[in-house]
């Protein structure tokens, strides 16, 4: 186990350091000079000699590469040169709303994706089953910025439900600011998550264990509890993990959508001001929410699938 | 770092099939749907009913069924119908050339993985591994920011996205399918290595890569319209789908629905005509599911 971790771990590392230096790389895609670039009209010509300066252009690529290497394992993501503030503090004040919009959308996904998932494979066949799997369809190809702006067309302007704007202050209020944009980041997931999950859940329901189970004369409910939704967890488990770093990704239409302040809106800013520090930090977070969500699955795999058990079969 | 292992993604592949809409009827309908749009977005000049960028002043935010526009006018009075049609275009064009792109990309790369294995195996897996960590909406948006906004840097970046997908799933079949005895009777009757790979093997498994090149158009569609709400992509006032839909959100703030819904369901019936289609040409060789 402890070997397994390491290894997981020490492949992450190996990741996150390859992804900084092609987002650290990227910079220098751009055609013509990055300082021109960096500055976009915002500063003078000796402004632009002192960007140079502290972006160190004059050096060797590497050189520089290292320099801000070092910079980040001190938590130095870089200065936004449009807010004139370290970019880590612009992301440190947005993690908060940002991250709970996620969490909330996170277990809309797996609550509404399992159940709705068990229904169809319970119900298979009959018309519930077609709705769900109609339901799934339809989510799966709609696109969130679409959900979000009907949703508040729906909810808000038409039903006065649900308020339009803002994040909300203290839990409750945030939670009830939170609910649409929510939804609407969750929905295309849900769609997801129902198809991976109803699939999981029938084939579980063949298996010769179900019926087993069922012949000793055990409830149907515990039967479905114990021996169905457990066995199906794991690729359940293993999608949301994947889906999740997407959403970090997808609050972009969302937070923009609904002026929530958070790190989406803080990406879409930062491409329209061609804010690159700023974006190259979100770029390392979103890789970095990535690799934790993937290595917790699989730690976690274990322990919502003992079949599949043994860590070190799994690393191999 | 092995993101999601083969066995996994083939029971994924499987789930994301649509058995409610797989019957004979749904893909009739989805082929029929896929053809009408296409022909409108050839046609648009001749169908439309009117100019797609002409404002109609007189008569902003009419609702559907108004005389004249069976749609409905958008917030600057323009045509809803001819701005959908004209949008296909665009619409249609953006995610082609991306998944034609990523496909051959992806094929021409994860054939070369699986056929030669060994260490050139390795290195492409762990690169395409790698690519993973990086959602496809991030890279695009980091296109746009150094390349800046229109059409081509979104696809560039969902070209990178993209093609690990396909070249995974290539290097998944052909490292199964060169085990055949068909590969080794070809070996034995003196047909080169690269001749029986693009030859006799690529066709067995191009179906495969043909279903899953359908559900990417599907994915694509989305991305590229995202970006476009986003101000990223295609920019106003050309007539895009994900354009409308951003368009239309003064609009919502009025109560006027139809502006979003109408493009909205454009693109999410194309979508779903193109899943339905991948679902059925991948239940058509049985090939996942026998794997």
């Amino acid at each position: 186990m402890l070997r397994f971790c390491a290894r997981r771990l020490g492949g992450s590392l190996v990741t996150l350091l390859i992804s900084s230096f092609l987002i650290f790389g990227s910079l220098y895609l751009v055609p013509g000079d990055p300082a021109v670039y960096l500055a976009h009209g915002r500063v003078t010509a000796p402004q632009l000699a002192a960007l140079r300066r502290e972006y160190g252009l004059g050096q060797p690529f590497f050189e520089r590469y290292v320099h801000w290497l070092f910079g980040l394992v001190h938590g130095n993501l870089g200065e936004s040169l449009q807010y004139h503030e370290p970019a880590a503090r612009l992301i440190g004040s947005r993690l908060a709303v940002t991250g709970t919009l996620v969490a909330y959308a996170a277990v809309l996904i797996i609550l509404g994706g399992l159940a709705l998932g068990l229904l169809g494979a319970l119900r298979r066949g009959t018309l519930v089953d077609r709705g769900v799997l109609l339901f799934s369809s339809a989510a799966t190809a709609a696109p969130a910025f679409l959900t979000v702006v009907l949703l508040l067309a729906i909810f808000s302007v038409d039903l006065h439900w649900f308020p339009a704007l803002g994040a909300g202050q203290g839990f409750g209020d945030r939670l009830w600011h939170l609910t649409l944009p929510a939804v609407g980041l969750a929905l295309s997931a849900v769609g997801l998550i129902t198809r991976v999950s109803r699939t999981a859940f029938l084939d579980s329901l063949r298996r010769e264990h179900v019926e087993v189970a069922r012949s000793r004369g055990l409830s149907e409910r515990s039967v479905i509890r114990r021996h169905v939704v457990r066995n199906s967890l794991g690729p359940v488990a293993t999608m949301t993990g994947l889906v999740v770093a997407t959403l970090v990704v997808s609050t972009t239409v969302v937070e923009s959508a609904f002026g929530i302040n958070g790190i989406g809106s803080l990406l879409d800013s930062s491409v329209q001001t061609l804010d690159y520090p700023v974006i190259q930090a979100i770029s390392l977070l979103v890789v970095v929410v990535f690799l934790v969500c993937n290595t917790a699955v699989d730690l976690l795999y274990p322990f919502i699938d003992p079949r599949v058990a043994s860590w070190r079969s799994r690393a191999a | 770092m092995s993101a999601a292992p083969i066995a996994l993604e083939r029971r994924w592949m499987r789930a994301r099939r649509l058995p409610g809409l797989r019957g004979q009827g749904g893909v009739i309908a989805s082929v029929a749907f896929l053809v009408v749009v296409t022909l409108a977005a050839i046609l648009a000049p001749e169908i439309s009913p009117h100019n797609p960028s002409a404002a109609d002043l007189s008569s902003l935010l009419s609702p559907p069924g108004t005389p004249g526009h069976l749609l409905g006018t958008d917030t600057a009075g323009r045509d809803i119908l001819s701005r959908i049609i004209y949008g296909a275009r665009i619409s249609l064009l953006a995610p082609l050339v991306l998944v034609v792109i990523s496909s051959t990309l992806g094929t021409a790369i994860g054939v070369c993985a699986g056929w030669m294995g060994g260490i050139a195996d390795e290195v492409i897996s762990r690169v395409m591994d790698f690519l993973f960590a990086f959602p496809g909406l991030l890279i695009a948006i980091i296109a746009v920011a150094l390349f800046g906004t229109g059409v081509t840097a979104p696809i560039v970046g969902l070209i990178i996205a993209y093609t690990p997908y396909t070249a995974r799933l290539a290097r998944g079949l052909v490292a199964q399918e060169r085990n055949l005895p068909y590969v080794e009777s070809y070996r034995q009757q003196g047909f080169s290595g690269p001749r029986i790979a693009l030859t006799m093997l690529l066709p067995n498994i191009a179906p495969t890569l043909l279903a899953q090149s359908a559900l990417s158009f599907g994915y694509g569609l989305i991305d590229l319209a995202t970006l476009s709400f986003l101000g990223f992509g295609v920019q106003p006032p050309t007539a895009d789908w994900g354009v409308m839909v951003s368009d239309a959100q003064q609009g919502i703030l009025q109560g006027d629905i139809w502006v979003a819904l109408f493009p909205g369901l454009a693109i999410m019936l194309t979508v779903i005509s193109f899943n339905v289609l991948g679902d059925a040409i991948a239940e058509r060789i049985g090939r996942t599911e026998a794997a």
